[in-house]
């Protein structure tokens, strides 16, 4: 794609073509079901102070639309001396992992058809008032073209299956969903094995739970919410732009910093097939790993070209817009702890009075970091007891990695296709993460 | 046949502010549209962003019908009305960016220990409804949005305080007064005085609703998984707690028909009149499915088949200010408390992240960390204390929603 990019800015052009599947049922009725496709751009023109965007779903109206911003922008011939401009992708490539395997190929009905074999597995029980089950997938081919002539080509996919229940008996209410979210359409499998078991825990849960004695307790998280922990209470002071002119945040995650126990290490990565998958990023560069933590110490952080260039660091290929209508921000794509040494079983065996959260509705991070339970219990002496009912865990974001005692040897990825990651008003972006059961000591348990 | 264009259009300037400074400027101008067809008791929908082709659309939609998507309820019909409020002040970009500097520049120099990030946002909506039935809707709003979080120079936080402003108008006195109230009292610490005490939120009330929003669906109501079937009629909640769909453009910001085209009269209805629960909100759809009235609830995005939401459900104001609600007695105000939640028995527990104490007219100095518990029964039944008449602004739609919780201390000032 040839444009013509004025001089004195630079200028950046997304295009994405996207292609997208929603199917669901309701108690068996088919209550949506809709395919989705479009073709749509976001331009980008700096001028070495302010950055100016302008969105467009007319692929014909690009240049105008350049041409327009280029207007409000002041022309700066000293730009490409500043530190952000070497940060720019001058790429030229083109990686289409998913050709031949595009969900955009799967006939709607045998999307249909895989959705409707699956109810059996909810409509039957007796405690479930209502079920639904879901069937998603997205394909997306990313076009982007800058002043300093990128030219790249890559591709994303996901496709999944979801299903949200919730059980009553009298007065008693449990609600759950369970999810598989994979790259490929022929590798959504295992879901039947995964479900049966969790309703049957539900099942208990609904009839044996109690309300939480409200207090401070060491809590054991298996990997999910070990993965919410790690984006939220971590993850997200790990995008540094909130740093940008800030010396306070600068100096709290300062790299070198010992933040955690020795045996923990946290990562974060484009390159995971996944959720957070993303072979380059919005701004044209490539996809990295980044040890954000290695052995306790502060080692990285996730940049965009601005942030990179603020701090004085290298691009790690973490700028990401939600779709075309959106700027890219620094993001979080796939984030997940390493394997410690010990057991699932010792971590329980050395928990005297604790809680052990095996299912997590949201998390949240801020300065305080929490996360809403579906399935908790008990740990007493040593041994997983009575199930528990949770509104809240919280601990201070400060405090809450130095209050990590035990990591498990049994690393496990989350495996999504509904929700995803929220930052100023980009919701929900797709995101990846996970890890291996963990302790945390001293959460207000509520 | 009926066929139905449902059409959200959004013209929007949004200015990214990093460190009190305009850093971008994004403009935006985006047509979204619903094709739907109904045929004996089934629709198809086909949607597109930006210039269609309507034939185009009506053959994809047409196709759709194939997967017989239920739909057995009569679309609008015989309703014209139209609704403008987009002409109700005038504000050209450039005025819109230049009042921008002049109040980031205004906080910077009279709150200068605080850096202000995040967004202000110039929006103009237009959302149509039109059909074969007869049914012809319109409504068209321009708003001004500033959301600014506060940074603390000193503090490690990403956040320390928020001040938000959503008016018909660019008022920068206004604007200034309403995103600033937190900062002149922020370096007062005070200690929380009491274990149970009036909490007051002025922002996010659907946080405190969350468990009327998921359990009063008409879905969840009429299958038997709502904390609150088999209710229908009784008395559950305070005499002076109403919970009312509120679909009024003027006062509530929000469009006066439904993703179905449903108006209701007066532009409201009541789900809770008196602490009785006298419905559930519902969709035409599920309304009829589970022999409910339509509470104007279906929304649903442009290509969607239209769903019941939770949308436009308020607490109905009480008549007195905030002040008369505390009667003398000191609260905690709110600021902003992210991360709680209801369990499905409606147990609530939330930390607070911001808050100050509050008389009902200034804010006393800032709080430690605290949490905050009680239950959905309590919080708007005996310990109900009512939404006030007024807000920060007599431009916002925001009003103090108060009511007794469970507080206590989790930790320091950050």
């Amino acid at each position: 794609m040839q444009y013509n990019f004025p001089k004195g800015l630079y200028v950046d052009v997304r295009i994405e073509h996207l292609f997208s599947t929603r199917i669901r049922y309701t108690l068996k009725t088919l209550d949506e079901c809709k395919e989705r496709q479009y073709s749509a751009a976001f331009i980008r023109a700096y001028d070495g102070i302010r950055w100016y965007y302008a969105s467009t779903s007319d692929l014909t109206s690009v240049q105008a639309e350049i041409d327009g911003l280029a207007k409000l922008a002041a022309n700066n011939v000293g730009l490409e001396d500043m530190p952000v401009f070497k940060n720019f992708s001058d790429k030229k490539d083109k990686k289409l992992v998913f050709t031949g395997h595009e969900v955009s190929n799967v006939p709607l009905q045998e999307k249909v058809s895989l959705l409707e074999s699956l109810m059996p597995l909810v409509e039957k029980n007796a405690y479930i008032k209502i079920w639904m089950l879901n069937y998603l997938d997205e394909y997306k081919v990313k076009e982007f073209y800058n002043s300093k002539g990128a030219e790249l080509t890559w591709d994303f996919q996901r496709a999944g299956l979801s299903t949200g229940f919730q059980m009553a008996e009298g007065e008693r209410q449990m609600r759950e969903s369970y999810q598989i979210g994979k790259t490929r359409f022929n590798e959504l499998k295992d879901f039947e094995e995964g479900i049966t078991k969790l309703i049957k825990e539900c099942e208990e849960f609904l009839l044996e739970s109690e309300a939480v004695e409200p207090g401070i307790y060491p809590v054991l998280m298996s990997h999910v919410p070990t993965g919410v922990f790690v984006h939220e209470c971590f993850g997200h002071k790990s995008e540094s732009d909130f740093m940008i002119g800030d010396e306070a945040t600068r100096k709290e995650w300062a790299l070198g910093k010992k933040v955690g126990p020795e045996d923990l290490t946290i990562v974060e990565s484009g390159l995971v097939e996944g959720n957070g998958y993303v072979i380059y990023d919005d701004e044209g560069n490539a996809a990295t790993t980044t040890y954000l933590i290695k052995n306790g110490i502060l080692t990285g952080r996730l940049h965009s070209a601005a942030s990179a260039a603020d701090l004085g660091e290298d691009v790690t290929g973490n700028a990401r817009a939600m779709d075309f209508e959106h700027e890219p921000l620094v993001r979080m794509t796939t984030t997940y702890i390493e394997n410690g040494a010990k057991t699932l079983d010792q971590l329980i065996s050395e928990t005297e009075n604790g809680i052990y959260v095996k299912g997590v509705i949201h998390g949240s991070g801020m300065s305080t970091f929490t996360l809403a339970p579906s399935l908790a219990y008990y740990i007493k002496d040593g041994k997983i007891g009575k199930p528990v009912r949770i509104s809240v865990i919280s601990g201070n974001v400060f405090e809450a990695l130095e209050n990590i005692d035990g990591i498990a040897n049994d690393l496990t990825m989350g495996s999504f296709v509904t929700g995803g990651c929220g930052k100023m008003a980009q919701f929900p972006l797709s995101v990846g993460f996970g890890g291996p059961h963990i302790r945390v000591k001293n959460m207000q348990v509520q | 046949m009926i066929n139905e264009l449902y059409s959200q259009k959004v013209k929007k300037t949004i200015l990214s502010v990093t460190n009190n400074k305009i850093t971008g400027i994004l403009k935006s101008d985006t047509a979204k549209t619903g094709l739907r067809l109904y045929n004996d008791g089934i629709i198809g929908v086909a949607g597109a962003i930006g210039v269609y082709d309507e034939a185009k659309l009506a053959n994809r939609a047409k196709q759709m019908l194939n997967f017989k998507v239920p739909y057995n309820c009569e679309p609008a019909g015989n309703i014209e009305r139209t609704v403008d409020l987009s002409d109700s002040f005038a504000l050209s970009d450039e005025d819109f960016i230049k009042t921008s500097e002049t109040l980031l520049e205004k906080l910077a120099k009279q709150y200068p220990q605080f850096a202000v990030n995040h967004q202000i946002i110039y929006n103009e909506t237009e959302t149509r409804l039109r059909n074969s039935n007869g049914a012809n809707l319109v409504f068209k709003d321009k708003t001004v949005k500033v959301v600014l979080l506060m940074k603390h120079k000193e503090s490690k936080n990403m956040m320390d305080s928020l001040g938000i402003s959503f008016s018909r108008g660019y008022d920068l006195d206004d604007v200034f007064n309403t995103v600033s109230q937190t900062c002149a009292g922020y370096e007062e610490k005070v200690s929380l005085p009491e274990e149970k005490m009036p909490v007051v939120f002025l922002y996010e009330h659907d946080d405190i609703l969350a468990k009327f929003l998921t359990d009063l669906n008409g879905r969840m109501m009429g299958t038997g998984a709502s904390l609150f079937t088999d209710k229908i009629g009784q008395k559950l909640f305070a005499d002076d707690f109403s919970l009312c769909v509120e679909r009024g453009p003027l006062d509530y910001y929000s469009s006066f028909f439904d993703a179905e085209g449903t108006v209701l009269p007066g532009d409201s209805f009541a789900l809770i009149e008196n602490g009785v629960l006298k419905s559930p909100y519902s969709s035409k759809k599920i309304a009829k499915e589970f022999g409910y009235a339509a509470t104007g609830s279906a929304g649903g995005e442009y290509d969607s088949v239209p769903d019941t939401f939770p949308t436009s459900i308020n607490v109905r104001a009480s008549g007195k200010t905030i002040k008369e609600l505390l009667g003398g007695r000191k609260a905690i105000y709110v600021v902003f408390a992210s991360g709680g939640d209801f369990t499905p028995q409606g147990e609530y527990a939330s930390p607070v992240q911001c808050a100050f104490l509050f008389d009902g007219a200034r804010l006393l100095g800032r709080l430690p960390q605290i949490s905050i518990r009680s239950n959905v029964f309590d919080m708007f039944g005996k310990d109900f204390i009512g939404l006030s008449a007024d807000g920060l602004s007599k431009h916002n739609p925001f009003k103090y929603l108060a009511m007794d919780m469970n507080v206590v201390t989790i930790g320091g000032w950050l």
